[in-house]
């Protein structure tokens, strides 16, 4: 039957030693662990490998060093561009910086001639026949249909090995 | 394993669906009658033509419009020439008082006919550009691969080099995710960009429906402001996936040993370079960058500009 000092005793056996000789439930309990520990002792076990992976063998992460900023490779890479195109611009006659404002205007060109075009577009389809219609309208439905389908599927994990 | 196959047969099939409907919106098979305005003779109206080729020798006070035909001018038309699917041939008397665009053709006979406005041919040269004169037409006529086409290229490579570095360093993360799922599925983003292209231009389309109701214009801007942020940012994406391909480092001692050629920005340089350097090569390089803004807006579109977030609540997880 436990009691209290039962209870100490099983908490702490070598802060009680007292107590294994007064109570028999108690000491036929410490007995029975004595055997246990000596026959765990008599076996011989390999201890547990270790799990850990030595991180340099790990393959580099996308994300290992990706935040360093290299501004001296970007800014080499663009003085050389913008050397060539304006070396190139000079020797056709042409002022470097006119030529690079008319690149970049050409950009915004492109997209106001790109509604131009809609626009064109929209009075060419108004009188398009019956059959062009259909087929827009079927083409529209198949393609946007097709395009909700392949979005479904959702990206791969960014630990994918790439 | 069945549901492997279903994978790998989806997007053959949608690239052959897409040839099949190519096929059957592409001009082809037998046309109706030439339309034609002889010498001599004055045309007051328009004139839209489908799939009938136009030919002009005397004066159209009006424009020209042609889908999936081409046009022969040798007189004078007093508005704009707009050609889809088809050619522009331009006689030496030629005159054009308007602009002159031509989609999916070429146009033969610049240098010698008159032109009022603007030639707008995208894909020609540095993308579709201002021609200034009639010697900067002549030269680029005459060579694919002249020297104020390289210049131009030059110049847009650099302004693509600012969007890069602004962009990398504004959402390096992002740009990173959408280049890890570049790699990861190459085949897969193609056909992604290839389908999402064909339904920008087939919405486009049907926007245009909307034009005489006012809503159809801002539909259209909008659609083409989010193409181009696609484009934009998946070209960017693809940079960094070419520049990573060519240039990262292959372990942790080589990055530990490397000075500048590491980071995001340096692999985002890298892929540029490279591709502007393709871009150069006549003919081939303009067909590779189309090859590559495919690319780049299919991975701009699949990864949500890099967020990886589900575009629909039903998500169905990758294997």
């Amino acid at each position: 039957m436990t009691n209290d000092r039962c209870a100490a005793y099983q908490a702490d056996p070598a802060a009680n030693p007292a107590h294994a000789l007064e109570c028999a439930e108690c000491a036929r309990l410490a007995l029975a662990l004595e055997r246990v520990d000596r026959q765990f002792a008599a076996v011989a076990v390999d201890p547990a490998p270790s799990l850990a992976i030595p991180p340099a063998s790990l393959p580099l992460a996308p994300w290992e060093g990706a935040a360093y900023r290299s501004w001296s490779v970007a800014i080499a890479c663009g003085a050389a561009i913008l050397l060539l195109a304006s070396s190139l611009f000079v020797v056709l006659g042409v002022s470097p910086i006119g030529g690079i404002i008319e690149a970049i205007s050409s950009q915004a060109d492109t997209a106001f001639r790109l509604l131009q075009l809609a626009e064109g577009m929209g009075g060419l389809i108004h009188r398009a026949p019956l059959g062009v219609h259909l087929l827009v309208a079927s083409a529209f439905i198949a393609v946007n249909l097709l395009f909700v389908f392949l979005l479904r599927r959702a990206p791969k994990g960014i630990d994918v090995d790439v | 394993m069945s549901s492997r196959l279903t994978r790998a047969a989806i997007p053959l099939l949608t690239l052959t669906a897409l040839f099949l409907s190519g096929l059957l919106i592409l001009p082809a098979g037998a046309r109706g009658e030439e339309k034609r305005v002889p010498a001599g003779s004055r045309q007051t109206d328009d004139i839209f033509s489908f799939r009938d080729d136009v030919e002009v020798s005397g004066v159209v006070f009006g424009s020209v419009q042609v889908l999936a035909a081409s046009a022969r001018i040798s007189g004078r038309v007093a508005g704009d020439l707009v050609v889809f699917g088809g050619d522009v041939e331009l006689g030496p008397d030629a005159r054009i008082d308007g602009d002159v665009v031509c989609v999916g053709g070429t146009i033969r006979g610049l240098g010698d006919a008159t032109i009022g406005g603007d030639v707008f041919a995208p894909g020609r040269a540095a993308g579709g550009f201002r021609i200034a004169g009639s010697r900067t037409a002549r030269a680029l006529e005459a060579k694919p691969f002249s020297l104020i086409d390289v210049a131009l290229k030059l110049s847009l490579l650099l302004i693509w080099l600012c969007a890069a570095i602004i962009v990398t360093l504004v959402s390096g993360r992002e740009v990173r995710a959408s280049s890890v799922e570049l790699r990861a599925s190459p085949f897969h983003t193609f056909v992604l960009g290839l389908v999402a292209f064909t339904s920008f231009v087939l919405t486009a389309i049907v926007f245009t429906y909307l034009i005489p109701y006012l809503i159809g214009i801002p539909l259209i801007i909008a659609l083409l402001i989010f193409a181009l942020m696609a484009k934009i940012y998946g070209m960017i994406a693809l940079f960094h996936a070419v520049g990573t391909l060519v240039a990262r480092p292959r372990s942790r001692d080589e990055l530990g040993r490397r000075r500048w050629l590491r980071g995001d920005m340096a692999l985002v340089v890298v892929g540029l370079l490279i591709m502007g350097l393709l871009r150069m090569i006549p003919v081939v390089g303009n067909i590779i960058w189309i090859g590559a803004s495919l690319f780049g807006i299919g991975v701009a579109v699949g990864t949500k500009f890099g967020r990886r977030e589900p575009w629909f609540l039903a998500w169905q997880p990758a294997a």
